[in-house]
């Protein structure tokens, strides 16, 4: 029979239809994180170490929330037992495996994006130094890599342990990282430049961070899209 | 006529039990009982239905559908509901059919309110606060105003209260009229099973015991009371059970024939009583003889 | 689907009659047009005549006087109205519907007429920098910049469309504070007697005023800005809750005069208190000038706001195709009128006409232009879908819902 045809198709209505339960399902949460991601912007703006308070804070409910969202959406499903009720829909391993990656994706990614363009503009366009811009962008990434091995880590093993050990291994691994970001002196050096200055190896650590980011994303959907089944 | 469901040979193995070449054959608008005792293999049957989980060996077909390669078509069809199955507790059971309705076109507004009302559910209040019974029921509801074509049930009514269970064995006799719908379900309540079921599987240790027409399958056993005494055992095909009181004998026998009343006499013994079982009997004269062996 | 999330909004809400809304819509559409009215006034205030392109050899202490009193509520108006529209949509639509429409007339309109506004600001300050003989002292500043290379570009600015964006954040966090249960403080805001109302609610904008110096300039930064979020988020919240009180505005009727003088009289001290002459960056107000500087702005801000809609809705409260035409162009000539307003003026600043006709010429020509471009382009084009939504179709169903 068509067997073949009818795994490599996925049921996008469906996958829809779950992506929109997520984030519904995760409303008051969303609600909790975008006031305070409002707010922490809205004190950027009211002197210096409101600036850094807020950029802190903004960063801070993005993480949050990427983290919240995972857990809510993936573990939790699995020890409330309700992914019994979303596998007896129809939905093949691989929609559900793509239904997660959209909704936890989307809902990340849109707001840092915002992350990316706000601290992008707010350096250009304000007194402080333009090149920052080198350094906060290849940390914004960095987020967003952070993000990517959490949600990675939490398809391939769907459980509360292995995803908080990933999530605060990563969150203690940020301050090296951003730590030798800040000390190379091809990206951190010039960050009290008055012009954005863009190395060859802020070209590489970027790369990598984005390679890393498509590996993880490509490779745990492929990879989970093979599973014929469930358990 | 095609069967709903085809298990050709199945085995699944997992380090504390295995499913044995399991055969079963559900023709389309049959409703078939799974009996079983805890751990005997129904809920593995029922997820290896749903495609949820992939047979070792041997071949699932659901409506036509090769499972689990076809599971997204199959579960179009079909109506799962499963004890361990949680609603979103934070939501409602409006929400929950709102949700529903959007993912299957076949969704029958009027039959939802209509099994609202039936089972005395109110819509609006949060899953998390359900009670078991509320919990089946909410879980019916979302399946069956679906109309799928096959509804899978594990465990329907376990735990319930009388008047729920009466509830929803009322309702599911209600949807077993469509000829056109079949349905399978496991339990461990013989009681309910003999009440709707066309036909049993009995399964015990991941093994078949037996897959029948249900009525013929209760016509085929007895239990003949005697008394007497027996010199040798008793020679007889498809005793399940021999118990001896002193004198006096309780046989349980399957496959009975009447030719089988003059063998028992013939080795010595006055039959006093010749009685039919009901499946609760049946079930467990079955269990203990395979337990005996 | 997910609407289940109203209920609350809901079981609040008494809708108004459609006949109880002209007087809010042609009063959205008077603090729109009165927005024209106060950016022409600011080319001939003295106190602004540093920092304003426009400044004109023209001034009067008066203009001063009528501009920063206007200022103290025309916007807060404009948000208690704006609060009250989207408690109605949220009652009607839904809280998605809310957004989605919100989006729609709202975002969708900032992010395209914020760049087009922009480029014509900044081409017309180009031509006026070359053209223009008697330079307003910020219009000198900017050739003096423009002659010197390295200059750091200006700070960003939303201008006159910082209300768009800013709504829109309030739209949003109409959302986010939809899950908090309001029943308590609601109970409260709809007893509430007139008397502790105008004395009380003030003070909640004190925090917010004191974060920003006086008067408050417009939240133009793309960064939202805290003391706006405290200011006109509370006038918008007001509004909100408005809608579901319906006798709140009422209850003011007797108290309309008395408030007027009382605003009259607070304006008075607050206008003695504040600089002849803003520089920028501005001189923070030493204590307790400041106290009593935010309390006057609080307090005039809000009596004026209540004075303003008692006043409309005994006066203004009438339905004709006119009123119809003003309140749906208000929207679209308000967007437009900042760059035109501007281009008119740097026309006029060489011209030696007395104040009075340089001002009426720069807002009548820039409100004819407004009003004939909006009757060409924009009435029965996508832009006016746009902006005031499609005409008949949405008045016949917002009618038939009201009677429902």
């Amino acid at each position: 029979m068509n067997s073949i045809a009818n795994r490599a198709v996925l049921n996008m209505p469906v996958i829809k239809q779950l992506v929109y339960k997520d984030w519904y399902l995760n409303r008051k949460l969303l609600a909790v994180y975008v006031g305070g991601g409002i707010f922490s912007l809205s004190i950027i703006s009211l002197g210096e170490w409101q600036f850094f308070m807020g950029a802190i804070m903004f960063i801070t409910m993005l993480v949050a929330m990427g983290n919240h969202q995972l857990s809510v959406t993936m573990i939790n499903e699995r020890k409330e037992q309700t992914l019994a009720f979303v596998m007896s829909l129809p939905v093949s391993p691989a929609d559900y495996a793509m239904a997660k990656f959209l909704s936890n994706m989307v809902l990340f990614f849109v707001p840092w994006s915002l992350l990316v363009l706000a601290t992008t503009i707010v350096i250009l366009l304000t007194p402080l130094p333009d090149g920052l811009v080198a350094f906060t962008l290849l940390v914004c990434v960095l987020i967003a890599v952070n993000h990517c091995i959490c949600w990675a880590v939490t398809m391939a093993t769907e459980t509360e342990g292995s995803f908080l050990l990933v999530m605060i291994g990563l969150n203690c691994l940020l301050n090296p990282a951003l730590y030798l970001l800040a000390r190379s002196p091809n990206i951190g050096g010039h960050n009290l430049n008055g012009d954005v200055v863009w190395t060859t190896t802020a070209t590489l650590v970027l790369l990598c961070e984005i390679l890393a980011i498509v590996l993880l994303l490509v490779g745990t959907l492929y990879f989970r899209s093979r599973k014929k089944v469930f358990y | 006529m095609q069967n709903a469901i085809e298990f050709n040979q199945v085995c699944k193995r997992y380090p504390e039990f295995y499913l044995d070449h399991l055969d079963l054959k559900l023709p389309t608008g049959q409703v078939m009982g799974l009996v079983g005792v805890n751990g005997a293999g129904k809920s593995t049957a029922l997820r290896l239905i749903m495609g949820l989980i992939q047979p070792d060996s041997g071949s699932v077909d659901v409506l036509g559908y090769r499972l689990p390669e076809q599971q997204v078509l199959a579960k179009e069809n079909i109506g799962y509901a499963a004890e361990d199955m949680r609603l979103y507790g934070a939501e409602n059971l409006r929400w929950h059919m709102q949700f529903i309705q959007s993912i299957f076109p076949s969704w029958d507004p009027l039959y939802a309110e209509h099994l609202l009302k039936r089972f005395d559910m109110n819509a609006e209040q949060k899953t998390k606060g359900y009670s078991h019974g509320q919990r089946v029921k909410a879980s019916l509801i979302l399946l069956l105003a679906r109309r799928p074509r096959l509804v899978i049930l594990d465990e329907p009514t376990t735990g319930l209260d009388p008047v729920s269970r009466y509830e929803v064995l009322a309702e599911l006799a209600e949807i077993l009229r469509d000829e056109n719908r079949s349905v399978l379900f496991s339990s461990h309540s013989t009681q309910d099973v003999e009440q709707l079921s066309d036909s049993i599987t009995f399964l015990h240790k991941g093994k078949t015991l037996a897959c029948q027409d249900k009525e013929t399958y209760i016509e085929g056993w007895r239990r003949v009371l005697c008394s007497g005494t027996l010199n040798q055992p008793l020679d007889l095909p498809g005793v399940a059970e021999f118990k001896s009181n002193g004198s006096l004998h309780e046989i349980k026998i399957r496959g009975f024939e009447d030719a089988m009343l003059a063998r028992i006499h013939a080795q010595g013994l006055q039959i006093s009583q010749v009685e039919r079982m009901t499946l609760e009997q049946i079930f467990i004269a079955s269990v203990r003889e395979v337990a005996k062996q | 689907m997910y609407s289940t999330e109203h209920s609350h909004a809901n079981k609040m809400v008494r809708p108004y009659e459609i006949e109880r809304l002209h007087y809010l819509d042609n009063l959205r559409a008077l603090a729109m047009i009165g927005g024209v009215f106060f950016h022409a006034m600011l080319a001939y205030s003295p106190a602004l005549h540093n920092l304003w392109l426009t400044a004109d050899r023209e001034q009067s202490v008066f203009i001063d006087i009528v501009a920063w009193f206007s200022h103290l509520f025309r916007m807060p108006l404009f948000f208690v109205i704006a609060g009250f529209f989207v408690a109605y949509l949220v009652s009607k639509r839904g809280m998605r519907g809310m957004l989605f429409n919100r989006t729609k007339r709202v975002l969708l309109p900032f992010i395209i007429f914020l760049p087009l506004c922009l480029w014509a600001i900044v081409a017309s300050l180009m031509s006026a920098v070359a053209t223009v003989e008697y330079k307003s002292p910020f219009l000198q500043m900017v050739a003096q910049a423009m002659a010197t290379p390295g200059t750091p570009p200006p700070p960003f600015s939303t201008m006159h469309l910082w209300f768009l964006y800013n709504l829109m954040f309030f739209c949003v966090l109409t959302w986010v504070f939809s899950y908090i249960n309001w029943s308590r403080l609601y109970k409260l805001f709809s007893a509430i007697k007139p008397l502790p109302f105008v004395l009380l609610f003030p003070l909640l904008l004190i925090p917010g005023l004191l974060l920003v110096e006086s008067p408050f300039p417009a939240p133009d930064k793309l960064l939202p800005q805290l003391w706006a979020f405290g200011f006109f988020g509370l006038f918008f919240a007001l509004g909100y809750w408005i809608f579901s009180t319906q006798d709140f505005i009422d209850r003011f009727q007797p108290y309309c005069i008395a408030l007027f003088v009382a605003s009259l009289i607070l304006y008075a001290a607050y206008y003695f208190y504040i600089p002849k002459e803003f520089t920028f960056p501005s001189t923070p107000f030493e204590f307790p000038q400041n106290i009593i500087v935010k309390l006057c702005e609080a307090y005039i801000s809000v009596w004026m706001t209540l004075v303003c809609l008692v006043a409309g809705k005994r006066y203004v409260n009438s339905h004709s195709r006119t009123m119809r035409f003003f309140s749906d162009s208000s929207y679209w000539i308000y967007i437009i009128h900042l760059p035109l307003l501007f281009a008119v003026q740097y026309q006029l600043m060489d011209k030696d006409w007395g104040l009075l006709a340089k001002y009426s010429a720069s807002v009548g020509i820039t409100l004819l232009i407004g009003a004939v471009s909006y009757l060409l382009l924009v009435r029965w084009t996508p832009i006016g879908w746009m902006l005031n939504g499609r005409k008949r179709a949405v008045n016949k169903t917002e009618t038939v819902a009201m009677k429902q």
